[in-house]
């Protein structure tokens, strides 16, 4: 494969990292009761998902093959159906990424702005970055994490003075299944694993070393999230709409009076980020299933189907009730753990067969 | 692969789609009405909101707003709740109220604080108020003191926050912002002030007029003391500076100690404290360390410094202890003590989840104060 | 002649006889006024000796042509003993070519040289002796340092050529000449050091330049859009032009690649990262410890000068709560007196800078001063007392202006993007602003040259080249070690 369109060890993690910090940054999950239990959900399950993308990183050892090439070289049907898996993960988690940019775009700006033609700006952005290299989204999403880690710097700092390690507890009824819906919650939204499968094979170095660092840094990152927002607001986080633009607001400098405005350019510069990432999976998986398509033909049917998908119900008002609603953990437990540990089981090539040429220039 | 050309036409089209979405719909700065002052009073259906909104008067000499007038108007509406006389004020100013800058949060003597959250549910709503606004209480109609038009700073809001920061730093009284007050589920300490009574007749007779002179705040305003939330106690100032120490919110003070035959003024500083919380036999022990900085007005010899050290530590320990064990046996925890307990001893805080003010009332209090004298 | 090409000459050779030789060459230049015809005898063999006005030097020919010849000519020579003479027995010139292809005879002809056709012989030997005007060596204009050298690049391309191998004496320098332009037969040179540079690299730019079929080459900027893929879909070129010969060779030291082109004093490096556009020479003659502070400002000056107008715009707009209180006080009370909104404000007034800046380039130096005092003071003071704009608005333009002369090589850039962030910001706000981010760093993060991203060394990130970014590396270690922009 030319090295020129392998994605860094270093941005694959910032890729990922991405993906999960807009979650984030967006919302705290309806279930959480206490800050501290779901610091230490977020840490179990992070240990939990170091387990889940095994069966991925030792596919790749082995054949250093994706789960699409390597459905492919068991049969052609598999290949199908593994891809048409991956694409519905990838479309629907495009579906809720555009439709909560514009909801929350329309709730953090004062000047009402069409929700159409918020979801159309964020599209076609997504498009212009999702068109290209996945090398090109790499470095995209380089510098979205520096911005991000700026931005939480200078709120961490503007903050400081507020912290209260005391608002660290365990008062909650329940605390066991406090820390389990926790773990739960921070599953579900970890599509990054699911992403992680899908461009594992095609880093420049090693999987296993590059899993273990994107776990730690994004075990540390969201506990620190978490942390600061409890430390600083303590219960008011459970009862604010987005804790971190909350605790934005309060973040007071020398310059600036709050970080809101900081912290809204990180936000959407990591979601632009997020959806060019799925756009351009989405559109690799379609370029698969219907080899003739162009690349940018690929990309733009990948991303007008979940705005379209999207668009009514941010019309008519009822995205709340998606948000509101749990994300399961099912399909990124399927995508990222059955299905690696059946291929792994099933694929009986060596590690030297050539790998699926169909593939080679389409990430 | 797409022309270079061609997929120029992305990025024009999201700008024109900037540019469509937004033309027209941006609110200019001026057509803003900038509110830094809200006070809050109960009215016969609801509340009644006075607020202060900024409104130039001219220019000073170097820049554009004359700092030596108030440059604010006041505008009062009334409703079930805060938010809808907020909407009612909207209509009768004319002007996108804004409250970004919303600096203070007055509220009156007979508001109940009992559910903080649905009081304040404007606040919370509202993505432009800051969380950090500060929380003062009126010794009777939060609407008197929003009348008054202080010309000492460019707006009258900064002269009433400058003096709350400055009576906080000085130990006068317990600062509060909306932060404290919510997550300490109503429990808490904030200053409370008063409009003198001549300037309680000047400011009915006021224009509405920004363009008028204002007024000083020391001939307007006055700190009353520190409110108590729950119980609407007024805490005098060496109770408030107890309490600013066991919150942790002291910086400096002033104390007078009598040394032998003559009075010691001492400024105090460097003052912080640490708690901690212990099950003793059964019973839950709140240990405060106190430790602080005294400088004399006076040059002390070694012996007159001890004298000094243990004056100093003895009062303040007896004033910490009775004002705690006051204030917990009346299950008014202001001091943060359920927030302590419950990161120490959740089990316990869960199983008197219902009746906290046994659990608060059972606290035995002991403060160290460490004086060091410079 | 139909088309004004060689095509029609080209694949001829010169005729054996003399006079055969010099219509063929006359006719082929349409019996141009410039072309000087002297012929000369020695005894039954006649020379001819071709030159065009202006172009070869008249004082070079006396000395090393007519004199030569005249001193041969004492005794009777055949053509075979002139021949011999021209091309061994002689040191008339250091550029000595012989050739019989008419095509090759005319370019040299135009190129300065002296041809000398002689009876009998159908080779024409040329002499390099140019003579034709040029530019000396002088200040650079637009990349002024404190502490480097004082040279530049003129028109002429041996000059250049010179300038960059008296600064790099190293066999490993390496230079390849190449015509582009099928009117202008421009000479264009590739520089390069073995071993540094990519193979790779070099015969791809190599074969750019040779498919290139425009007319004439009358600039570097000419090249530029064959030589850059996204030239035309990037705002940023990963093509940079210098003036200075010391910053081409530190190019050429990091495994660059130079084009130069006869008859430009730009020199074009390639390829180069975003991170070049904030070095100057004058980095590598301070302390490390200033370096870095300069960098820094100019990273800041750079952010500021696309941004902050955009920034404000958006803020005052749309987020007026960041701003400290008594600043928004002051800036409610400035926006209060004017009558547009601030967005036509700032919009109208970068339009107005732009026109004095272009107005003040375009005019003679003794006169362009005047267009900033009437500009700055005049226009922009009655601006603000007319109530038009308001003074914190000014303030903004006025820090903008000036940030964005810190960098020359991304003005054009800068003017551009600042637009489009004052309309991202002043109608869209933060979000307008974060999408036109966006698209920008997606622009920046999409061009790359000859397998190096833009965007290195920051992404990929390269951790040994990271030290010569916000800083200056210790040259104690750039002794031991040296970093290329194809080191992985």
């Amino acid at each position: 494969m030319n090295n020129q369109s392998r994605l860094s060890s270093a941005a694959l993690i910032c890729m990922l990292l991405s993906a999960r910090i807009f979650a984030v940054l967006t919302f705290f999950p309806r279930s959480t009761e206490s800050g501290f239990a779901s610091i230490i959900g977020i840490l179990l399950s992070t240990a939990v998902q170091g387990l889940l993308i095994f069966p991925v990183v030792r596919l790749v050892k082995k054949t250093h093959t994706d789960p699409l090439s390597a459905s492919h070289n068991i049969s052609s049907p598999l290949e199908k159906a593994v891809t048409a898996a991956f694409l519905l993960f990838f479309l629907y988690d495009a579906f809720l990424d555009i439709g909560s940019m514009a909801y929350f775009t329309d709730y953090f700006f004062s000047v009402n702005m069409p929700r159409a033609l918020t979801v159309a700006c964020c599209l076609l952005t997504a498009l212009y970055a999702a068109r290209l290299d996945s090398p090109v989204i790499g470095r995209l999403a380089q510098l979205s994490i520096i911005l991000t880690c700026l931005m939480l710097l200078t709120v961490a700092a503007g903050s400081a003075e507020r912290i209260d390690v005391t608002r660290f507890d365990l008062a909650i009824p329940h605390v066991g299944k406090a820390i389990f819906h926790a773990a739960l919650a921070d599953t579900g939204r970890c599509e990054c694993l699911v992403i992680f499968s899908f461009y594992a094979a095609h880093t420049n170095g090693d999987a296993a070393v590059t899993a273990r660092r994107f776990l730690i840094a994004k075990g540390t990152i969201i506990c620190t999230i978490f942390a600061l927002v409890t430390a600083v607001l303590g219960s008011l986080s459970l009862n604010t709409p987005l804790p971190v633009f909350t605790l934005a607001a309060t973040s007071e400098n020398l310059i600036t009076e709050r970080c809101d405005a900081l912290f809204l350019l990180a936000w959407i510069f990591t979601g632009l980020v997020k959806l060019a990432n799925l756009l351009h999976c989405a559109a690799i998986c379609i370029r698969r299933l219907f080899p003739k398509s162009t690349h940018f033909a690929s990309v733009m049917s990948a991303g007008i189907l979940p705005a379209a998908a999207a668009l009514p119900l941010l019309l008519i008002y009822k995205w709340e009730s998606i948000i509101c609603s749990e994300r399961s953990i099912v399909p990124i437990i399927v995508l990222t753990f059955i299905l690696p540990l059946i291929l792994l089981r099933t694929d009986t090539r060596s590690a030297d067969a050539p790998s699926d040429p169909s593939v080679q220039n389409s990430v | 692969m797409q022309s270079g050309k061609h997929i120029l036409l992305i990025p024009t089209a999201v700008l024109a789609c900037i540019m469509c979405s937004s033309f027209g719909r941006s609110i200019s700065i001026d057509r803003r009405g900038l509110v830094h002052a809200i006070g809050i009073d109960t009215a016969e259906h609801g509340y009644k909101v006075t607020m202060q909104i900024f409104q130039p008067t001219g220019g000073g000499a170097d820049t554009a707003v004359d700092s030596t007038k108030p440059n604010i108007t006041v505008a009062v509406s009334e409703g079930r709740t805060v938010g809808e006389a907020i909407s009612a004020a909207r209509s009768s100013t004319g002007k996108e109220l804004f409250f970004g800058h919303l600096q203070l949060i007055c509220i009156g003597r007979d508001v109940s604080l009992a559910d903080p959250y649905a009081l304040f549910a404007f606040a919370l709503g509202d993505k432009n108020i800051s969380p950090a606004a500060e929380l003062c209480m009126a010794e009777n109609t939060a609407s008197e003191l929003m009348e008054i038009r202080l010309s000492e700073e460019e707006i009258s809001s900064e002269a009433l926050s400058g003096v709350l920061k400055l009576s906080g730093e000085y130990t006068e009284t317990v600062s509060c912002d909306l932060i404290t007050l919510l997550t300490s589920d109503g429990h808490a300490a904030m200053p409370m002030l008063t409009a003198l009574s001549e300037e309680k007749q000047n400011s009915s007779k006021q224009k509405e007029d920004s363009g008028d002179s204002g007024t000083e705040v020391s001939r307007s305003i006055k700190l009353k003391g520190t409110a108590v939330t729950e119980s609407s106690d007024v805490l005098d100032r060496q109770q408030a500076t107890a309490a600013a120490m066991l919150c942790g919110k002291a910086d400096k003070a002033c104390v007078v100690s009598k040394i032998g035959n003559f009075s010691v003024t001492s400024s105090l500083e460097d003052i912080s404290a640490h708690r901690t919380i212990d099950l003793n036999n059964g019973r839950l022990l709140l240990t405060n360390r106190i430790t602080l900085t005294a400088r004399p007005d006076r040059q002390l010899d070694s012996r007159e410094s001890d004298a000094l050290a243990q004056a100093i530590s003895a009062r303040f320990r007896n004033e910490c202890d009775r004002l705690q064990t006051e204030m917990l046996s009346r299950g008014e925890d202001i001091f943060g003590i359920s927030q302590l307990i419950k990161h120490k001893f959740p089990e316990l805080w869960l199983k008197n989840a219902d009746n906290t003010d046994t659990l608060l009332a059972a606290v035995s209090v002991h403060t160290d104060v460490l004086v060091k004298v410079d | 002649m139909n088309a004004p090409y060689f095509d029609n000459i080209s694949n001829l050779t010169i005729p054996t006889r003399l006079s055969d030789a010099v219509r063929l060459l006359t006719a082929a230049s349409g019996n141009t006024a410039d072309l000087n015809n002297i012929s000369l005898s020695f005894g039954k063999t006649s020379c001819t000796v071709l030159s065009v006005e202006g172009m070869a030097s008249i004082q070079l020919m006396a000395e090393l042509i007519f004199q030569p010849l005249n001193e041969f000519a004492a005794v009777p020579r055949t053509s075979e003993e002139v021949k011999n003479f021209l091309t061994k027995g002689s040191i008339m010139s250091a550029d000595r070519q012989l050739t019989s292809d008419a095509k090759t005879v005319l370019e040299l002809l135009y190129s300065g040289f002296a041809v000398i056709l002689t009876d009998g012989c159908s080779d024409a030997v040329c002499f390099g002796i140019q003579g034709f005007e040029k530019r000396s060596v002088s200040l650079p204009e637009t990349e002024q340092t404190v502490g480097g050298s004082r040279d530049s690049f003129n028109e002429a391309l041996r000059v250049n050529m010179s300038l960059v191998r008296r600064r790099l004496k190293t066999p490993a320098l390496r230079f390849q000449l190449m015509q582009v332009g099928k009117l202008s037969r421009t000479d264009v040179s590739l520089a390069y050091i073995e071993g540094r540079c990519k193979p790779e690299s070099v015969d791809i730019t190599s074969q750019k330049l040779r498919s290139i079929k425009l007319d004439t080459i009358l600039n570097s900027g000419y090249l530029m859009t064959f030589l850059d893929h996204s030239y035309s879909s990037s705002i940023f070129s990963a093509v940079m032009v210098t003036e200075r010969p010391d910053v081409a060779c530190a190019a050429l030291n990091e495994g660059k690649i130079l084009v130069m082109t006869d008859g430009s004093p730009g020199c074009m490096i390639l390829p180069t990262v975003f991170a070049d556009n904030f070095r100057t020479m004058d980095d590598y003659c301070e302390k490390p410890y200033f370096t870095a502070f300069s960098r820094l400002i100019k990273y800041l000056a750079f952010l500021l000068a696309v941004m902050l107008p955009g920034l404000y715009a958006a803020l005052v707009t749309f987020h007026p709560e960041v701003f400290p209180l008594k600043l928004l006080l002051n800036l409610a009370a400035s926006e209060e007196a004017t009558p547009y909104p601030l967005v036509v404000e700032m919009a109208l007034l970068m339009v107005l800078f732009e026109i004095m800046r272009e107005a003040g380039v375009r005019l003679p130096k003794a006169v362009g001063g005047a267009v900033s005092i009437v500009g700055g003071l005049i226009i922009g003071d009655a601006a603000v007392k007319s109530g038009i704009v308001s003074q914190p608005l000014l303030i903004v333009v006025g820090i903008t202006a000036t940030a964005s002369f810190v960098l020359p090589s991304l003005y054009p850039a800068i003017s551009v993007l600042r637009i489009i962030f004052i309309l991202a910001g002043g109608l869209g706000g933060i979000y307008g602003l974060a999408l036109a981010t966006c698209l920008l760093a997606v622009n920046i993060a999409s061009a790359d040259l000859c397998g190096t991203p833009y965007t290195s060394p920051i992404s990929p990130l390269k951790a040994h080249a990271l030290r010569d970014l916000f800083t200056r590396a210790d040259f104690h270690d750039l002794q031991y070690t040296h970093t290329t922009i194809s080191d992985d």
